[in-house]
């Protein structure tokens, strides 16, 4: 009967713990690795070990790496120069992220009316931080928007396909002024390719293709997407025609 | 003797001319379902000419007066243009002479038709004027007297002998109604006679009358009311300016008559309403049915409910087509109190009052000041923390017993109150910042794993993402949404409810509600989280 008793006990702990289990915990790291808590403004030092909750953020510098698991056991390890919400790697079903997508468009339409009679207009200033500031926060946001790219890309190269087409389209909203040079519709595509939707795929790819040519990407820089890109579009075309 | 054909064609033409004058004062259309006639007729039996003859000689005089007759008729509505009718007349010939001053010898021949048939009118659904043509047939006996009335002087005597008898016989008849009034019409008509069935015989022949007819009962309808539906059965005093574009409800009208008419639809709420609101005339076909949707014009008055009382929507349709028929109808509503909210998000941007002159006055004074910034997030910061200052507190809704709506209190009373509940204090904070030009928009949370629902708040900072840096290095705290232009801009929750923790921590709850529910529990996407802009 005591066996019984601790057998309880023991289940009902591991059941306990099974609940509680962070949405991500940090298995090894190499160089500077850091962590934003929730709704933070600040970054601390990540360490081996460490839990991970699903609104917190994961940065990687130059020459560093981390390797995390998730909640569902899974491994992802994560180069250098990586920005990924631990939110980005709870895997979504398809639906998921389809659901996601439509109430991003149903929000895109918003009625207004402007009638308030004090209407200042839209307000474009800022705080009233010093000049310096701002541009120093202007030339942090290429080199966070590549960060993010960089974690989209990774995503990809994991699987984790529903996923890196949520964070592609975050991105695009994110930071609608960057050039991509069709970046981050040729992940679209890949994605899109690899759940077998022909059609959001092709779509995205020639997306791709209209960002290298109008953003005056160079061609040569680029040669090899484009390339990639076009192969993509003709088998897509060819496997549709087939169907 | 002398012969007054002449005359009686002149009386008639100046009748007809009479009644066409009446068509256009008085055009109907529409018969009643009962009428009874009373005519003048003439009845040309057996090839007999109309004879009237008065020679008052004394000795050697004559009277002569030969088919003229005095008809009854009476005519019930069977079905839509089908009547039954019943007619009973006596028509009479008399020839007397007189032979000297006290003798004389007459013969009167009497014919009383006692006659029941149908009556068809082909084109009341088609004619829109007073005229009424009608066909009609029908049978019955035709009881027949002949009498000879002999008198003399020198025995004193007035020797009277009679036959009579009973001959069954039919007619077949056309004639109009000339309608004067909806109850009052001119009758002209022609029968053709066939006593003992026969066309040819010493009573059959034509009969031409002329008469009026007095109708009642209920007329055959120009349209129909099929049916009212009310849209709206509870009105709350808040949505008042809603109520004056929205139908209250729909009042489904069919045309019957055959031709087109115009249909209005007037309404009214005793006591509430400002004035009568017309649908204005809308023109329903022949045999079409529609929906007419009735509105009503509320002023603010009906902001002064101080509680549930039931009133009464009055419709009056007015038909027209030359004349007008109105038929009234009512429909019972119930009026909640002024604070009412039924629950519908769309509908509590109907409390937000940036316009209210104690509102506006009071934002000016706080952000007037020049240390404050005139971007939308030190406005917000502002006259949160200024409400704060002013000791503001979340506090319950009463309960009130079998009463399921909220209760949404007016920004003033919130002030005046000290606080209120969540839907106070977020219409509260969504009215000082519309007030000051800010963009706002109500985030209704209906978690699944809880009981309550819940609302916060978004405001616009009119910033774009190139910008988001300037509010904070960490895009969770805010929201990016694209507004009616394409323009993606910054909005940032807030939970209005912290008002006693400053604004901050408020920033903080909502953008953290917003990220746990809205984003990581797909609540956006599973619906049961919703965004409704503060229009």
């Amino acid at each position: 009967m005591k066996i019984l008793r601790v057998v309880f006990l023991l289940l009902f702990v591991f059941a306990i713990q099974l609940v509680a289990q962070p949405a991500a915990r940090i298995l090894s790291q190499h160089g500077c690795v850091l962590v934003r808590p929730g709704l933070s403004e600040s970054w601390q030092e990540a360490k081996v070990g460490m839990a991970l909750e699903s609104f917190d953020t994961i940065l990687t510098t130059e020459d560093s790496e981390v390797l995390i698991q998730t909640q569902d056991g899974g491994r992802l390890r994560i180069g250098a120069n990586i920005i990924l919400d631990i939110s980005d790697i709870k895997r979504l079903s398809e639906r998921e992220m389809f659901l996601w997508l439509v109430s991003q468009k149903i929000e895109q339409l918003p009625k207004r009316q402007d009638k308030t009679p004090l209407r200042f207009g839209q307000i474009t200033s800022v705080h009233g931080e010093e000049k310096t500031a701002q541009t120093a926060l202007a030339a942090e946001r290429p080199r966070r928007w590549r960060a993010e790219v960089n974690g989209a890309a990774t995503l990809l190269e994991n699987a984790f396909n529903t996923n890196t087409i949520v964070k592609c389209h975050k991105i695009l909203r994110h930071y609608p002024e960057q050039n991509d040079c069709g970046e981050i519709h040729f992940y679209l595509g890949r994605a899109f390719e690899a759940i077998h939707h022909t059609g959001q795929a092709l779509a995205a790819y020639q997306q791709a293709l209209q960002r290298l040519e109008v953003q005056g990407c160079g061609a040569q820089t680029h040669s090899g997407r484009r390339q990639e890109i076009e192969t993509a579009v003709a088998r897509l075309k060819q496997s549709r025609m087939i169907q | 003797m002398f012969y007054c054909k002449g005359l009686i064609m002149k009386r008639f033409i100046l009748l007809i001319c009479l009644a066409g004058l009446a068509t256009h004062v008085h055009a109907q259309g529409i018969s009643r379902s009962h009428g009874l006639g009373f005519r003048l007729s003439f009845w040309n039996m057996a090839d007999q000419t109309f004879r009237f003859n008065l020679d008052t000689a004394p000795a050697g005089g004559s009277v002569d007066l030969a088919g003229v007759g005095f008809w009854l008729s009476y005519h019930s509505r069977i079905q839509r243009n089908w009547f039954m009718q019943f007619d009973l007349a006596s028509v009479a010939t008399i020839h007397s002479e007189f032979l000297t001053e006290n003798e004389g010898d007459a013969d009167v021949s009497a014919v009383v038709p006692i006659l029941l048939g149908v009556r068809h009118y082909p084109f009341a659904d088609r004619l829109r004027g007073s005229l009424q043509p009608y066909l009609g047939a029908g049978a019955g006996p035709y009881w027949v007297s002949h009498f000879d009335v002999q008198e003399r002087e020198r025995t004193g005597n007035v020797t009277v002998t009679g036959t009579s008898q009973v001959n069954y016989g039919g007619y077949v008849c056309a004639g109009s109604h000339l309608l004067f009034t909806s109850w009052l019409a001119l009758t002209f008509d022609g029968k053709y006679h066939f006593v003992e069935w026969r066309s040819k015989g010493a009573y059959s022949g034509p009969e031409f009358g002329l008469g009026l007819t007095v109708m009642w009962g209920k007329s055959r309808e120009m349209y129909q009311i099929m049916g009212t539906r009310l849209i709206v059965e509870n009105l709350y005093p808040a949505y008042y300016q809603f109520y004056n574009t929205y139908p209250l409800a729909l009042v489904t009208i069919r045309n019957l008559a055959g031709y087109p008419i115009e249909v209005n639809v007037r309404s009214h709420i005793d006591g509430y309403t400002a004035r009568d609101k017309d649908s204005g005339f809308i023109r329903l076909e022949r045999h079409e049915t529609r929906d007419i949707p009735v509105t009503v014009i509320f002023g603010p008055q009906l902001l002064k409910v101080a509680g549930r009382a039931p009133a009464v929507l009055d419709l009056m349709v007015e038909g027209r087509a030359g004349n007008t028929l109105r038929k009234t109808l009512s429909a019972e509503l119930v009026i909640h109190h002024r604070n009412a909210w039924d629950g519908d998000m769309q509908k509590l941007k109907y409390f937000v009052t940036p316009d209210d002159a104690q509102i506006m006055q009071q934002m000016q004074a706080w952000i007037s000041h020049d240390s404050i910034g005139t971007n939308a997030l030190d406005v917000a910061r502002t006259f949160f923390d200024q409400l704060s200052a002013h000791g503001l507190r979340y506090r319950h809704d009463p309960n009130i017993p079998f009463y399921q709506d909220e209760r949404v209190l007016s920004p003033v009373e919130t002030l005046q109150s000290g606080g209120g509940d969540c839907d106070d204090l977020t219409v509260l904070c969504a009215s000082f910042l519309e007030s000051a030009g800010i963009h706002t928009a109500f985030v209704e949370v209906k978690d699944p794993d809880k009981s309550t629902a819940h609302l916060y708040l978004l405001f616009s900072t009119g910033l774009t993402p190139e910008q988001a840096e300037t509010i904070s290095s960490n895009e969770k705290r805010y929201v990016i949404r694209e507004n009616q232009r394409g323009e993606s801009l910054l909005w940032i929750p807030l939970e209005c409810t912290l008002l006693q923790t400053g604004f901050e921590n408020a920033w903080l709850s909502g953008a953290t509600q917003y990220l746990n529910e809205a984003v990581v529990r797909n609540g956006l996407a599973d619906g049961w989280v919703t965004i409704h802009d503060v229009e």
